[in-house]
């Protein structure tokens, strides 16, 4: 009875773990740097103003 | 028996506390105004106008994160106690005036002389990574600036930040910890690119003459 019920339990944890996973919204830690631009895109610029370095 | 019984007591209530109540109610997160920022004595005299409010592109509007129990499920919402888009722009606002520009906020996109700051809220949210024995509250948030002129100047930058907090339960203290966390990066970040960007285009910020 014991075994029975404990086995049981065991499938709805895993039910529930399995099911209910909720998918990620926030990024990986390793993916930040990859998402952060490391400088400003110039699309278009006055005439006189200095090149890009 | 009777042992066994009040040695599982603690277990069970253990258990409750973290895939029980506090799990399952929503939160409003606490959205701080900026802080104080270093003076910058270049930016004295120069006038920037801000586009208020940002867009707001986040892919999931209707909360700012959510709250999860120890199985990994979406237990609950994480509500925003002001309108991010707003937030991020006015914290933008705050930290440009703390390093002496003058800030014009306006409403329309459209010409005019002057340098114009566009933002756009692309991603703010709030949750718990749950690990073996710890809860890791990761707050993202992505802003794109895009800075122009009506002489044809445009630039644009994409800003991702992460705060995070790791215990050994999510608490509502612990979500607004991360969350400040990522708020003080995002701003920092913004603030010190537009004077990274005036700095090296000393044009922009000298016409601020209004519409």
């Amino acid at each position: 009875m014991r075994i029975k019920i404990l086995t049981l339990g065991t499938l709805i944890v895993t039910a529930l773990a399995l099911s209910g996973c909720a998918r990620h919204v926030v990024a990986e830690p390793d993916q930040v740097d990859r998402l952060n631009d490391d400088g400003w895109t110039i699309h278009s610029q006055d005439a006189d103003a200095p090149e890009e370095p | 028996m009777k042992q066994k019984t009040h040695r599982l007591v603690p277990v069970l209530l253990m258990q409750s506390v973290f895939m029980g109540g506090c799990a399952f109610g929503n939160i409003n997160l606490d959205m701080p105004p900026q802080g104080d920022l270093p003076d910058n004595q270049g930016a004295a005299g120069q006038t920037l106008r801000l586009v208020m409010p940002f867009e707001d592109s986040r892919a999931i509007k209707a909360r700012c994160g959510m709250k999860k129990n120890s199985y990994n499920m979406d237990t609950a919402d994480v509500l925003c106690s002001q309108p991010p888009a707003q937030w991020v722009a006015d914290r933008l606002q705050r930290g440009l005036e703390e390093r002496g520009y003058t800030v014009e906020t306006v409403r329309e996109t459209a010409g005019g002389n002057g340098t114009v700051i566009e933002g756009d809220l692309i991603r703010l949210f709030v949750e718990p990574v749950i690990g073996f024995a710890t809860v890791s509250i990761e707050a993202d948030i992505q802003v794109r600036l895009e800075v122009r002129t009506g002489e044809g100047f445009r630039a644009e930058r994409t800003f991702y930040v992460k705060g995070d907090t790791r215990s050994a339960a999510a608490t509502r203290g612990t979500f607004d910890t991360a969350f400040e966390s990522a708020a003080d990066q995002i701003s920092t970040n913004m603030v010190m690119a537009i004077d990274e960007l005036v700095d090296r285009y000393p044009e922009l910020g000298q016409h601020g003459e209004k519409q």
